[in-house]
């Protein structure tokens, strides 16, 4: 694929009705779903999923890009207007998008969270594009020992960022990596812990599995918590949501700033929007002339927290597509939903099926402009979104959840595993362990121990292989820095280290 | 954590001793030339997780003296445990009647549990129930579940 492949091979297959319909009911989807206080982005695609089994590729995947750029934006309007993050990266919106709604000024937050999003998004896919061609290429060298470092590492990053004790995480990835280990063994085919059951035979089912963990779980800790919000009486004038050109002017080095840091930190595996924005809005606040008005209200915030969220949601894609590791929990759902539709994340895919990665980027690209479109002209509605009680809210989604778990494979078995990790995931949060990294593990894990045993088999049963190669050992050793680093800055230091504190 | 950290850190260790005593069962490596064999993996995990559960378990009896107050405790489980009995009636009911008759109940039910109005419940409850059969069963051509009393 040449270097413009990714932007125009793509086309003939997104200008179709059906395919330009689908990208806009998921971006309003997203939406609606983003702005509804306590639903994530990772639970919107998640449920998103099962409808999109029997469509195209490029259907499915219109559904689920726009559901997802229009949820990262939703969740900016239930953090301006009730002070309540859809998504981590929603914490930092909210630190200067609340103060500014309580102000009066919503309809200005709103419109500087749109437009950042939007350049950010923008920025984030154009400039990604040019590298995931060469990097796609390069990784088609790696053998089996390559491909384990980089798994390995892809997991251990991934533990690090979740929320709570790093040990729980860490037996929360291996668990899922166990999990994984359910049905016909990768390389001689024994059944293993499937407890005389056929449907355990083939192994566990992943889409029940995520939407137990992710939707399920979440319904059932609304439901603990009987969530009563604030209600949003803001009234939002479309005027508003324009910002005045001397104000634009004056953000322009905010967005360029906030859209590298984006990029940049959007590159490294696991390490997404919530991070991106953190640093994004740390840099702005050291940048500012008066940070004393950061947190109370300074356009510079939001604007920053917005577009360095966006400009990494790109770069998540660039690990995610060409070497297959799922980024963070958002794209371990879309490698869920590559997966029912017969690819495989990865080099190959780059290969095999180039349209289908190029009309995923301009998917993506779309969406961005629909959610700029549709959020100006629709802001009040989805604003009275908020309004919506949880009573009607969680019977819904819980309905779209076993509906979609049992369309997988017509199987009842597969809403027992959708029950199953619903209360599992529940528990798990309770004890302040993530199960986003089980999710995560259980992907990665099967592949993880298929190259490891085929590694092994092609050295003859020599562990030194994994060490010899440059490219695996230089994974290995940044697994074991990304593991062990946090313990020697407190050893130091004698402090402990701050870690990101992520909600889903 | 304290005391939670305990339970937690038992419950981790006893799904390692029961994980590894099935593994014991798997072949060995015996079996693969020159690799390893079906057992090898999930012994490797287990092992790690083993770990892992001892120093939880280890950091909950230590810090057990200065208990918090986010310690589990089964009063706050109610409503969701509720939720569950109910969803758990919906599937059983959907096997006997189909979606489109225990779909609007299961709705209907949970919605007037929560005190959501009359009205507004019926009509969320058949629209929902409307849409989403449309939506599976003609637009996506995915089947729901007919019930063994109605259909076949």
């Amino acid at each position: 694929m040449g270097i413009f492949g990714l932007y125009t091979l793509g086309w003939p297959y997104v200008l179709d009705a059906y395919v330009l319909f689908m990208v806009c009911l998921g971006t309003v989807i997203g939406i609606v779903v983003g702005t509804l206080p306590g639903l994530t982005t990772t639970m919107s695609v998640a449920v998103m999923t099962p409808l999109t089994f029997t469509m195209s590729p490029q259907a499915a995947f219109a559904l689920l890009m726009g559901t997802y750029c229009g949820a990262q934006y939703g969740c900016a309007i239930s953090a301006v207007l009730v002070n309540i993050p859809g998504t981590p990266a929603g914490l930092m919106t909210i630190l200067d998008g609340y103060p500014m709604a309580q102000r009066g000024e919503a309809g200005r937050a709103l419109g500087l969270s749109i437009w950042g999003s939007f350049i950010g998004g923008i920025v984030g896919i154009a400039v990604l594009g040019f590298f995931a061609p060469p990097i796609a290429e390069f990784a088609l060298r790696f053998g089996s020992q390559e491909y384990f470092g980089v798994m390995v590492f892809g997991l251990s990053v991934i533990v690090y960022v979740s929320y709570g004790s790093m040990i729980k995480g860490l037996f929360s990835g291996l668990l899922g990596i166990l999990l994984g280990c359910i049905g016909f063994d990768p390389v001689t085919a024994y059944p293993r812990y499937y407890f005389g059951s056929v449907d355990l035979m083939g192994g566990l089912e992943l889409i029940p599995m995520m939407i137990g963990c992710f939707g399920v779980a979440e319904l059932l800790s609304i439901a603990e918590k009987k969530m009563s919000l604030p209600k949003a009486i803001y009234k939002i004038t479309i005027r508003s949501l324009f910002p005045t050109l001397v104000e634009f002017i004056k953000l322009i080095p905010t967005l360029i700033r906030s859209s590298l840091i984006g990029l940049f930190i959007g590159i490294l595996p696991a390490a997404g929007g919530t991070i991106a924005s953190i640093v994004a809005y740390g840099v702005e606040k050291r940048c500012s002339k008066n940070p004393e008005r950061f947190g109370h209200g300074a356009p510079e915030g939001v604007t920053a927290a917005e577009t360095a969220n966006n400009s990494s949601t790109g770069g998540a894609m660039i690990p995610f597509l060409t070497l297959g590791i799922p980024g963070d929990a958002v794209t371990a759902v879309l490698i869920g939903a590559l997966l029912i539709h017969g690819l495989q994340p990865g080099p190959m895919l780059f290969q095999n099926n180039p349209e289908v990665v190029s009309s995923m980027f301009i998917l993506l690209a779309l969406s961005n402009f629909l959610f700029v479109i549709f959020g100006i002209v629709w802001a009040n509605g989805f604003a009275r979104l908020i309004n919506v009680s949880y009573g009607i809210m969680v019977p819904t989604i819980m309905t779209l959840c076993v509906v979609g778990s049992y369309a997988i494979r017509n199987s009842f078995f597969d809403i027992g595993v959708l029950g199953f990790f619903g209360i599992l995931g529940f528990l798990m949060k309770k004890v302040e362990m993530s199960p986003a990294p089980m999710v995560l593990g259980f992907i990665l894990g099967p592949m993880i121990e298929n190259n490891l045993r085929r590694g092994l088999i092609s050295s003859f049963g020599d562990f030194s292989t994994f060490f010899t190669r440059p490219l695996s050992a230089l994974f290995l050793s940044l697994t074991l820095l990304v593991l062990v680093s946090p313990y020697i800055v407190q050893l130091f230091t004698g402090r402990k280290m701050e870690r990101i504190v992520e909600t889903d | 954590m304290g005391k939670a950290d305990i339970t937690v850190g038992v419950l981790m260790l006893a799904l390692c001793g029961f994980a590894f005593s099935q593994a014991l069962q798997f072949p060995g490596s015996e079996s693969v030339v020159g690799g390893l064999g079906p057992a090898f993996f999930p012994l490797f995990v287990i092992t790690g997780m083993a770990i892992l559960g001892l120093v939880v378990l280890i950091r909950g009896l230590v810090t057990m003296a200065k208990p918090k107050a986010a310690d589990l405790s089964l009063g706050m489980l109610r409503t969701p445990a509720l939720l569950l009995c109910i969803v758990a009636a919906y599937v059983m009911l959907m096997g006997l009647t189909g979606f489109s008759v225990s779909t609007p109940l299961f709705l209907i039910g949970v919605m007037l549990i929560w005190r959501v109005q009359w009205t507004k419940a019926a009509l969320v409850g058949l629209g929902l129930t409307l849409i989403l059969y449309i939506f599976f069963q003609k637009v996506l051509r995915i089947p729901l579940p007919s019930g063994i009393l109605f259909g076949g």
